[in-house]
This record gives C-alpha cells, structure tokens and sequence, in this order.
C-alpha cells in the first residue's frame, strides 16, 4: 500500500502541471478502440490464476442522457456545470479472480490447510461464486484536471444481497503530447459482499465458518497514453489493489493485487 | 483504516494542487475567438485566431496546440501570434517553458453546436475493470 502511494506522490512531485480539460466525447457515435500488448493482473486468492491482458477493449456510446461505456449502463440526469449525476448498471467485478484463465491449472489441487495462524483454501475447492449485476447512483464532480467520483450500488440480481461504493479521485495531466490519468480510491464493500465472495459458509462443507465484516479497499491506477498518429498511441496502465481488510478471508494469499500493462492502442 | 485512506487522498490533493497554483499565478495566455459555433456536431469552423501571452519577466517559452508547437520565443516577456485553422474540436493552447517543459499558461477554444450537444463528459476509462 505504501509503495503505491509514494509511487504516485513522487510522480506528482516530479512532474510538470497543466491545465487542460478532462475527456471529452462525441455524442451519437459509437467509439471501438483496442489496446494490444502485454500485462496481467495478479490474483490474490489461494489457487487463482492472474488474469492476462493481451487485448484491452474501449467500447463507448454516449447520448445526450443516455450511455454505454465499457461494460457500464447509464442515465445522466443532472450534468450542470461542474456536477454529473447519473444512474449506473454494471456487472460486478470481484468475479473476476474466481476465472480460470488457463485450463492446466484447474487440475492443481493442494486443498485445504489449518496452520497455526490461519486456514488457508484454495478456490478450487469452492462453488464458484455467480457474476451479479449492480444499480445505483454514480456522482462526478469535474473541475479542470480533477475528477472526484462518488458511487453506491446495490445488487439487484439477487446474488449477494448487498452493496458497495466508491469514492475516488483522478487527476488527468498533459505533458506535451504525453498524457497520464492518476487515481487514487477506496472500494467500500459491504459484510454481504465480502462473504458472498471471500467467507467461508456452512454450505461450503469445509468444517469451519469464516464471517468477515465490510472492508475499504483502496486501489490507486495510472495510465499513460502517448498518441503515435490520430488512430494510434502507446498505453501503459499501472494498478494496485489493496486487499488487507479481508485478511481473515482463508481464501487470500496476498493482501494486495497488482495490474500492469503496456501496448499499442489502435482506434477503430 | 478508514481515517489512514482519507489521510492518503488529503495529502495527494495538497501535494498536487500547492504547484498547480503556484504556476497559474505567474503568466497569461488569451486566445481570440475563443468558441466556435457549429450547427451539426461534424462541422467545424474556419477561424483567424489571435493568441497572446505575457509573464512576470522574461524566458524562453513556446507555444503550442494539443501538445503540437506554433512558435517560440527567446528571453521574451510578452508575445503574440496569429494564424488562420479550422476548428472541429475543443483547442487548449499551451504556453510552455521551453527549458523545464513546465506549462506556464492555457487558454480553450471551445465548439458548440446549435442542435444537439455535440460532446459530453467520458464518465468511465476501459481500465475501470482492473
């Protein structure tokens, strides 16, 4: 956690300033573009595989109310001067560690194991828990290169029965053609949510209960993006989550995720 | 822990926003016109823009559009500069030390269309996800 942090203070304290406002986006208009490159996400739970990231879509429609902007459903109703309030849909991403993204690795199978201080359990071992589907309410506040974003969702697939929120902070800087996008964040989950996911229930049959009570995971994330020609540019994506509060979970092996990718970006 | 992250995100605003303000105090750019009025969103306008700039004391400085350089000056405390450019797109205009790549100063062009709003805020990032 603390790396993350003095990663992107000593950035911004090296760095040059400018004022230039955050992204805009043509209404009425389908946006496709691709990142195709090298990366991964790391995967902190017992027997997960990390997630690779070879191809990074960017899928964007946007209305004058309306959008869809990679894998999110919204519905602005308020966007005047510097405040955007919408209502929001989207898929529920802590899923995606409970993915196996490469076969080989679903036959290794260590179990089980009661140490001292804690159990540990790997997830094969474990029904894989449903992808849900989360609504709520998503605020923006903009002003110049800051972003202040604030999210409460709640499930409304019926598959944890609970709720998570967001709040966070980016800030967008152009360094000549050079731009970078820092965010710095805490993930709110609910108690529902952190067991549903990362508890251990009866149902589970391992002869131990694991409760665990709702956690502020912060994440921090850096993009850099350096436009090549108009359809064209280098993309490099940094990323840490921060799992500590769910250290009683048995299922995690590291407190922390970490993300990383670089590749060319190509706009369709 | 929740106090530990509010900490974090306070010290990451003041480290930031001390030098944002520090520069923007120092010098000034103006561009004129500064908005094109379209009447579709896929129009753009043709426009003699006029770009002025001034600082406290003199230095080497150029200026440029989108990161792309117009002109530069030579122990310079004030300057103009003037061209002929359509304009489809929202324009910042940067005035940038030439030594420490420091933007000094901006200024905005915008375009705005009569019939829909042409553009809107990105509210999410592909990168969202990981």
């Amino acid at each position: 956690m603390l790396r993350a942090i003095i990663l992107i203070c000593s950035f911004y304290m090296c760095s040059i300033h400018a004022k230039e406002s955050l992204d805009v986006i043509d209404t009425q208009k389908w946006h496709l573009s691709a990142a195709f490159g090298v990366g991964a996400l790391s995967n902190p739970l017992n027997g997960g595989d990390p997630i690779p990231l070879l191809v990074v879509p960017d899928i964007a429609y946007y209305d004058e109310q309306f959008y869809f902007d990679n894998g999110q459903l919204g519905y602005t109703f308020v966007e005047r001067n510097n405040h955007i309030v919408s209502l929001i849909s989207e898929i529920n991403p802590e899923n995606r560690f409970f993915v196996r993204w490469h076969p080989a690795t679903v036959l290794v199978n260590t179990g089980f194991v009661a140490s001292q201080q804690k159990h540990e359990v790997n997830i094969e071992y474990l029904d894989k828990p449903n992808w849900a589907l989360d609504a709520g309410i998503n605020y923006h506040f903009i002003k110049h290169n800051w972003q202040i974003e604030v999210s409460l969702l709640h499930d409304i697939s019926g598959v944890y029965h609970g709720h998570r929120g967001k709040v966070s902070a980016s800030y967008m800087q152009q360094l000549g053609s050079f731009r970078t996008h820092s965010t710095l964040g805490v993930a709110i989950n609910s108690a529902r949510l952190n067991n549903y996911y990362y508890g251990i229930a009866p149902s589970d049959n391992l002869g131990f209960v694991t409760q665990l009570s709702s956690s502020q995971n912060v994440f921090a994330k850096m993009i850099f993006d350096y436009p090549i020609s108009a359809t064209k540019s280098w993309v490099t994506h940094i990323g840490y989550h921060d799992y500590s509060q769910l250290n009683d979970s048995p299922l995690f092996r590291s407190r922390s995720a970490w993300s990383f990718f670089t590749g060319l970006k190509y706009v369709f | 822990m929740f106090s530990k992250c509010l900490g974090f995100l306070l010290t990451f605003f003041l480290l930031v926003n001390s030098n944002y303000s520090f520069s923007q105090e120092q010098a000034k750019l103006t561009v004129s016109p500064n908005v094109c009025a379209v009447q579709n969103s896929q129009d753009g306008c043709h426009l003699d823009i006029k770009l002025n700039w001034q600082l406290p004391t003199a230095n080497e400085v150029c200026l440029s559009v989108s990161g792309k350089p117009l002109k530069c000056w030579i122990n310079a405390a004030t300057g103009s500069f003037s061209y002929k450019a359509e304009v489809q797109f929202q324009s910042v205009y940067s005035l940038v030390n030439r030594q420490t790549g420091e933007v000094l100063a901006s200024a905005t062009i915008d375009v705005q269309s009569a019939n829909i709003k042409a553009q809107r805020r990105r509210l999410r990032s592909p990168w969202s996800f990981f």
